[in-house]
């Protein structure tokens, strides 16, 4: 399994630089805001499961904005959500709303309607697919709620 | 002048090109082709804007946007739907806006439902319910995979054209 990466500021605190940012939504129109990032991390997609990343943005307006992404290996496109957040607990809500399990396909080129012995084996190599994308992204959302930056940016 | 877009089956989207000049600087500006499904093709002279495609190795199905620019200013939206298994047909739609905010309309209102077979044997009485009920399964399972590329597809192309 990759290591899960950890970016942000470190050190001693400094002015934030703002710039433009905009994050993909699905199915809606970007989040755009001035504002710069806090904290990433994430893991990337293999065979075994999607993979995911989570970044927090200070905005220039005193608020907060999450952009959590899904991505599929060999995709370009993400599913992905961003909002701005007021509060710690807001934040906590957009990272459990976030269910991976809800945004993963079913193979169904191999479909349900072939109930053998290679269907049932590829159903549960999908759930097992589906429950290691869950884990993963659920272990990150606790390293980023653990994260101090993310405690203090949201207090 | 020679088409630039062809219906490719498995061919990843080309790379984004960013909109950038006045499509009057082009000395020579390239004639597309779309097919259109149930529809002659639909041929004009423009540009490619950006495009992006949800296809992947894994899922049966997926979809395909490119957005042309043509010579008179005005916006064509190429949809394409592509399915694997012998009963998802490919479809091809083509849209016109007059601004990057109609776009936006254009793709916030697409229904991928109307690219899902409802194949359901319900007027073959030698057909178990068990297998009708799989039937439904499995078009559901399709529309909610649909619907969630799509939308996917659809934050990918905004966020490209930061429509806002």
């Amino acid at each position: 399994m990759a290591e899960r990466e950890n970016k942000g500021c470190s050190g001693p605190a400094s002015p934030p630089v703002w710039t433009a940012i905009s994050l993909r939504r699905s199915g809606q129109r970007p989040l755009r805001f001035e504002g710069a990032l806090a904290i990433a991390a994430g893991l990337p997609a293999t065979d075994e499961r999607l993979g995911h990343t989570i970044r927090l943005f200070e905005t220039s307006t005193g608020q907060m904005a999450v952009a959590i992404e899904l991505w599929t290996q060999g995709c370009d496109v993400p599913t992905a959500d961003a909002r701005m957040i007021g509060t710690a607990e807001e934040l906590v809500q957009a990272c459990e709303s976030f269910d991976p399990r809800e945004k993963m396909s079913l193979d169904f080129g191999r479909s349900l309607l072939g109930a053998s012995q290679g269907g049932i084996a590829t159903k549960v190599a999908i759930e097992s697919h589906i429950d290691a994308t869950e884990a993963d992204y659920r272990a990150t959302v606790l390293a980023i709620l653990r994260d101090p930056r993310a405690k203090s940016a949201a207090a | 002048m020679s088409p630039v877009t062809l219906f490719s089956r498995d061919a990843p989207a080309t790379d984004y090109v960013e909109p950038t000049a006045p499509i009057s600087v082009f000395a020579s500006v390239p004639e597309v082709r779309l097919h259109r499904t149930g529809q002659r093709p639909y041929v004009f002279e423009g540009v490619e804007v950006c495009s992006a495609t949800t296809h992947s190795p894994g899922p049966s199905l997926w979809y395909e946007v490119n957005l042309y620019r043509k010579q008179s200013g005005s916006l064509v939206i190429d949809v394409r739907f592509f399915g694997k298994p012998d009963d998802m047909k490919d479809r091809c739609r083509t849209f016109f806006a007059e601004s990057l905010d109609e776009v936006a309309h254009v793709l916030e209102s697409y229904d991928p439902a109307m690219d899902i077979d409802a194949d359901v044997p319900v007027n073959d009485n030698s057909v178990p319910v068990s297998m009708i009920a799989l039937h439904a399964a499995v078009i559901r399972m399709r529309l909610d995979e649909a619907r969630r590329q799509f939308a996917d597809l659809t934050g990918e192309i905004l966020h490209q054209l930061d429509v806002h």
